[in-house]
């Protein structure tokens, strides 16, 4: 279906989303808010594909600063047929500038559309790379924390997540998972390390208190040499002291 | 008339002289998409050119590449691109056929086995080629982004293709810089072109977009291309991409300058959209020359858009 445009005067058909770049590059940038208005609920004729909806939106409005909610309005609850992927969400975050432009994006997606796109613990911590403060919270809120433990089935993935949150939101990702979840994790020496890596030293402290009171500690250290591989990637000195010493009890016990 | 005319493409009936038709990853839209917008651009017959180099998807990058400066990563030479644009083309009915003008240009300049490339296109696909290009010599950082030696166009092992060349009256289309982008008050590599002009006269050689690219500059620039086009009959050249914006046509305004070499010389100046697999950019970007156009005579503006890209290339050569 093809769209009809005008700009001072002059008038075309635009049949999709490449015509409709081709537009807004061709017309001066401070046209281009009054070109999506003439489109409006018309653009998801035009726009219909993850990658058209990020073609249009990293060219619509492209001046330092402005808000690009006049683009994502045209398509309003439909935004979800043009968001169907993780990737397109981590894209369009690192887009959109304005707090106001992510939580608009956000909440219009709503909590089944963020899932909908969610297919592993990197796609949600790859999003959460692009958010801050509150947007962070909004995105968790949004997802729920039971969604993103779903996720958490191993030190890696553990690692990936705490990285990209902020320490309160680690505090709260541990509480709602549960030490007994965490544990399940850690299955290895690398399930280990990631996870060190990725939590802050005074969640370190705690895993080590926890594996040592699940007796899980010579289980996943096989030897001497993973402890000390584990002790130089993820660890301070102090929490480097505090592994060795509670597992040379927990091996001589 | 307002902006948004270009997307109706140009008022005069068009050759495009250089035309990309698959991207730096080797992808295409195919020619049928082509087809479409070369029909809403008034463009009548393209040369197509595919693109020697592939953009490699680097071990180390997360997000892939679109473009060869889209990252760190590499590119390096991929000869499948002729067979994609064969097979494309041999798609096509036979008057959508005529409407393309396929070049062979899937080899690696600095290899003095280049011309069995050329040799087995011909071979495999015959009575469809007519030309050799675009020839990626002196880029900008294309030629650092690419593995192995810089192409230069007096490169050794370009010899034996220039030969062939001139046997099969195939017209030559080739890249290359005047100068570096770190080099802007000397050409630097302006002699490397003249060579080759002066070693192979009987090869008809199209020098695109005049031998400037992002940030290439010298300040005797127009002089350069008015003194070879004064001095070597061999030569063609056409003045698409960033030579008509930065050049010829600044701010959308004709240069006097070069509205007087098109005069002169309006039977070895043609234009063309350069662009990269992005076909619905056709009409918007050969639509540019209008105002050129529009300011020379009537007879050098139908050789500018048409007549002389039709000599050039015209015709079926292997």
């Amino acid at each position: 279906m093809s769209v009809t445009i005008s700009y001072e005067g002059d008038s075309v058909e635009i049949e999709n989303a490449e015509e409709l770049n081709a537009a807004l590059e061709v017309t001066p940038p401070e046209a281009d808010i009054e070109l999506l208005n003439q489109i409006g609920e018309k653009m998801i004729d035009l726009v219909t594909t993850d990658e058209e909806f990020l073609l249009i939106l990293g060219m619509a409005i492209d001046g330092r600063g402005a808000s690009k909610q006049p683009y994502l309005q045209c398509f309003g609850s439909q935004l979800n047929q043009v968001v169907t992927k993780g990737k397109t969400i981590r894209d369009a975050l690192a887009l959109l500038a304005n707090e106001s432009d992510q939580e608009y994006f956000l909440n219009t997606l709503g909590t089944a559309g963020l899932r909908k796109c969610m297919t592993n613990a990197m796609d949600i911590a790859e999003c959460l790379e692009w958010l801050y403060g509150k947007m962070d919270t909004l995105f968790l809120e949004l997802l729920g924390w039971d969604f993103v433990i779903r996720f958490i089935n191993s030190g890696e993935n553990l690692s990936f997540l705490v990285k990209a949150m902020s320490k309160a939101e680690e505090k709260e990702l541990l509480s709602k998972m549960g030490w007994e979840k965490v544990m399940a994790c850690i299955q290895s020496p690398n399930d280990l390390m990631y996870s060190f890596i990725g939590l802050d030293s005074q969640s370190d402290r705690e895993l080590i208190e926890k594996l040592a009171e699940y007796n899980k500690l010579e289980q996943v250290i096989p030897s001497p040499q993973e402890l000390d591989r584990i002790c130089q990637r993820g660890l301070t000195k102090a929490e480097a002291d505090y592994l060795r010493e509670k597992y040379e009890i927990a091996v001589k016990a | 008339m307002g902006v948004l005319q270009a997307l109706k493409g140009s008022k005069y009936k068009c050759i495009d002289a250089h035309l990309h038709v698959v991207n730096f990853l080797q992808d295409t839209d195919g020619l049928q998409k082509c087809l479409k917008y070369m029909d809403k651009a008034n463009i009548a017959h393209a040369c197509v050119f595919g693109l020697p180099v592939s953009k490699l998807w680097a071990s180390w990058e997360r997000t892939p590449p679109e473009y060869y400066l889209g990252d760190n990563a590499k590119c390096y030479y991929y000869s499948g691109v002729d067979t994609t644009i064969a097979c494309e083309y041999q798609r096509l009915d036979a008057e959508s056929k005529k409407r393309f003008f396929p070049f062979i240009g899937g080899f690696n300049p600095c290899d003095k086995y280049a011309y069995k490339h050329i040799e087995r296109m011909i071979k495999y696909f015959p009575n469809m080629w007519h030309g050799v290009g675009e020839v990626l010599f002196r880029h900008d950082d294309l030629t650092n982004l690419t593995y192995g030696e810089p192409p230069r166009s007096n490169h050794p092992a370009m010899d034996k293709v220039f030969e062939l060349c001139a046997e099969l009256e195939m017209p030559v289309c080739m890249h290359q810089n005047v100068t570096s982008v770190g080099a802007n008050k000397y050409p630097l590599w302006l002699h490397e072109m003249e060579e080759v002009l002066q070693k192979h006269p009987k090869v008809t050689f199209v020098w695109c977009h005049c031998g400037i690219s992002r940030r290439v500059y010298s300040p005797i620039y127009f002089q350069i291309v008015k003194r070879l086009l004064d001095r070597y009959d061999n030569l063609s050249v056409d003045i698409s991409w960033v030579v008509f914006d930065d050049f010829v046509c600044p701010k959308g305004k004709p240069d006097e300058d070069w509205l007087q070499l098109a005069e002169d010389y309006s039977e070895r100046i043609c234009i063309g959209t350069d662009v990269v697999n992005k076909f619905e950019k056709l009409p918007i970007t050969i639509e540019r020359y209008d105002v050129f156009l529009d300011a020379l005579s009537e007879k050098a503006a139908k050789n500018l858009a048409f007549d002389t890209a039709y000599n050039l290339f015209g015709k079926v050569r292997a």
